[in-house]
């Protein structure tokens, strides 16, 4: 389930957002411990717990003393916020430059959306 | 209970060939560490040094402070499988259990019964009438269930098969999250290791190459793929590790930190970075032909 | 030193002996079964009319020295690195080493004297008396209190011996050790020509014509040159590597 691409700990910490933005984990959940994390997947340790240190950085999750680390209350709404922000940065503006590098008129992708809203919508 | 390692400035000569040329390198206590270098880079020597199975020429190793060579508090709490263990070829698997068990001062019996099952060893064939596999598998019954506070084990694994080598990993791993140590695995089976490693320590000829946290290790490869201009621009000044060229397109593996002002960098020079996988930066890294 | 050093090297010494109990169970069965079954039976069948009734016993002597001496050739090469491999240190390896030399010499000891005295009851039987052909410190196979401290020491200055050879042969490979061999075997032939026993014994009384020195000065002098055997090898093995596996 990981690659090359970052360091491990971003991925796992990736996978468990990703596991709460879709629902899979919700607020004050119980998040896997770092050990069991590292057994299950065959990860040092030490690198899991860079990931899940990381969530707690950012808020995701919380400790409680001598029980564990739980999904934050306002996680989901946090991730789903840095999502949107990260939206237009990974996904639109990309896009649009493609469009402009292969010549695609940008009402042409607008009208693409409205009619792929409009199918959604029917 | 772990213990550092402090190898200071270490040399060891076999004849005229200098297996290890003045080496120093810090391993902190309770880490698992992965030793990475190609055959006859020092590996076994530099392991052999700190378990005291021979003594530096020159410089010294420091296991929890003290010398290990001769030293008898430090020796039973350093425990190294070379290949697949140093044991009497008329022993039984029984016998060699029932031996480290006396000698060893943390030893668990039940896990190395454990571990005897989960690799399937014979327990009354003699150790010379085993294959490689199962000699191996006793190798690592041996060194995982010593519990040594400084355990090393040198390709230890490698005659197992696929299923016990994974095996492996799944136990070593629980037994180091339950009895914390400074462990030291050689290999260059990388791949499949890379991750339980916590830091890399890579040798070639005898000298140290790299020594960081896997991780970050593995994000200081690149590789630089664009326009020949634009990659010979950008990679100007960088520690080229390999070049390759096809048609208008260069594709450059440099070794170095890539940070967020190099990604600001690379598409300004409109080329590509890639990660590079610890292998291949492995293979760049020791490329050289021996001296 | 400290007492893990001593608490281990009982250990070692333990180990081999125990792991040498099969192969000894076994010599000591063929030895019996050749020299005291075979060999007296066609000595007491054949031999008694007339001639010299000669020990069988005595010539039994060559095997229970010179096995143990092989073990102890194969003490170092095949012990040493297993010892280290186990976190035991080489003072520790050397110390338990000494006591498995005097522990095979105490095996060897008790067979020889107890077969002295079994083939002179055999002896006895058919009206004889087992004679000695090479020289010894006792006369009558009875005297065991002389027989098996002679055998102890003799062996112990084979295995010991033995011991120095492999430990060289380890350290240095195969070409020096060779040649040093006339050198490595001094010291089996001192503690005999010490004692005037055995074959050495033999080329001091008969060849050089000198006289066996008072027991009082035979024994503690084969004594020291045994300890000395020790304690040169001991030093040897502390700074002997472990040799790498392959190349």
């Amino acid at each position: 389930m990981f690659d090359e691409r970052s360091p491990i700990y971003f991925q796992i910490a990736d996978a468990i957002k990703n596991d709460i933005l879709s629902g899979e984990l919700e607020a004050e959940d119980q998040v896997m411990s770092t050990n069991q994390y590292a057994a299950h997947f065959r990860i040092n340790p030490a690198t899991a717990a860079k990931g899940f240190q990381q969530l707690v950085d950012e808020g995701i999750i919380y400790k409680r003393r001598g029980v564990g680390m739980f999904v934050s209350p306002d996680a989901r709404a946090k991730l789903l916020e840095q999502r949107r922000q990260r939206f237009f940065a990974e996904v639109v503006e990309p896009m649009v430059a493609e469009a402009h590098v292969i010549g695609i008129p940008l009402e042409q992708i607008v009208d693409r959306i409205n009619a792929l809203n409009g199918k959604e919508d029917a | 209970m772990t213990l550092g390692i402090d190898v200071q400035g270490l040399t060891v000569r076999f004849g005229d060939v200098t297996a290890v040329d003045d080496l120093s390198v810090r391993l902190a206590g309770g880490k698992i560490y992965g030793l990475l270098g190609r055959n006859g880079s020092g590996k076994t020597t530099l392991m052999s040094a700190i378990a005291a199975f021979l003594q530096a020429d020159r410089g010294r190793v420091l296991v929890d402070g003290e010398q290990p060579y001769e030293n008898p508090a430090v020796t039973e709490q350093i425990c190294l499988v070379r290949d697949s263990g140093d044991l009497a070829d008329q022993d039984s698997a029984r016998a060699a259990l029932k031996r480290a068990a006396k000698f060893r001062p943390n030893w668990d019996a039940e896990f190395a019964e454990r571990l005897i099952e989960l690799f399937r060893v014979p327990t009354r064939r003699g150790v010379a009438r085993m294959s490689r596999g199962q000699r191996s598998a006793l190798g690592v019954t041996v060194g995982l269930a010593s519990r040594a506070p400084v355990t090393m084990l040198d390709e230890s694994y490698f005659g197992m098969d696929a299923p016990s080598r994974y095996a492996f990993y799944d136990v070593l791993l629980e037994d180091y999250i339950e009895h914390p140590r400074t462990i030291v695995i050689s290999t260059h089976l990388i791949e499949e290791v890379t991750r339980l490693f916590e830091e890399v320590v890579i040798i070639d000829q005898g000298r140290l190459v790299a020594h960081d946290e896997t991780e970050a290790l593995r994000m200081r490869g690149a590789a630089v793929t664009g326009a020949v201009s634009a990659v010979e621009a950008f990679t100007d000044g960088m520690t080229v590790l390999a070049e390759r060229r096809l048609g208008g397109t260069k594709s450059v593996t440099v070794f170095g930190a890539m940070g967020a002002e190099q990604r600001a960098r690379a598409s300004e020079f409109d080329v590509e970075l890639e990660p590079v996988a610890l292998q291949d930066l492995f293979v760049h890294l020791t490329k050289e032909a021996p001296r | 030193m400290s007492s893990i050093t001593y608490r281990k090297a009982g250990l070692v010494s333990r180990d081999v002996l125990w792991a040498l109990r099969i192969s000894a169970g076994w010599f000591a069965a063929i030895v019996v079964v050749v020299f005291l079954g075979i060999g007296v039976g066609i000595e007491l069948a054949g031999g008694l009319d007339g001639s010299t009734p000669n020990s069988v016993w005595e010539t039994s002597a060559y095997a229970t020295r010179y096995w143990p001496m092989a073990m102890g050739i194969m003490l170092t090469p095949f012990y040493l690195p297993v010892c280290v491999a186990s976190g035991v240190t080489r003072r520790s390896f050397g110390i338990g080493a000494a006591l498995v030399v005097a522990g095979l010499a105490a095996v060897m000891a008790v067979l020889e004297g107890v077969g002295y005295i079994v083939e002179h009851g055999l002896y006895a039987l058919a009206d004889s008396t087992p004679q000695f052909e090479s020289p010894h410190l006792f006369d009558s196979g009875l005297h065991i209190w002389v027989s098996m401290p002679e055998v102890w020491i003799t062996v112990c200055g084979n295995v010991a011996a033995g011991w120095l050879i492999g430990s060289v042969y380890y350290r240095w490979g195969w070409l020096w050790p060779t040649l040093a061999l006339p050198l490595l075997v001094v010291p089996t032939l001192a503690v005999e020509a010490a004692m005037s026993v055995g074959w050495p014994g033999d080329v001091m009384i008969g060849v050089l014509g000198v006289d066996r020195a008072p027991l009082g000065v035979a024994i503690p002098a084969s004594l020291v040159i045994i300890a000395l055997t020790l304690w040169g090898t001991h030093r040897l093995v502390r700074t002997t590597a472990v040799r790498p596996r392959r190349a």
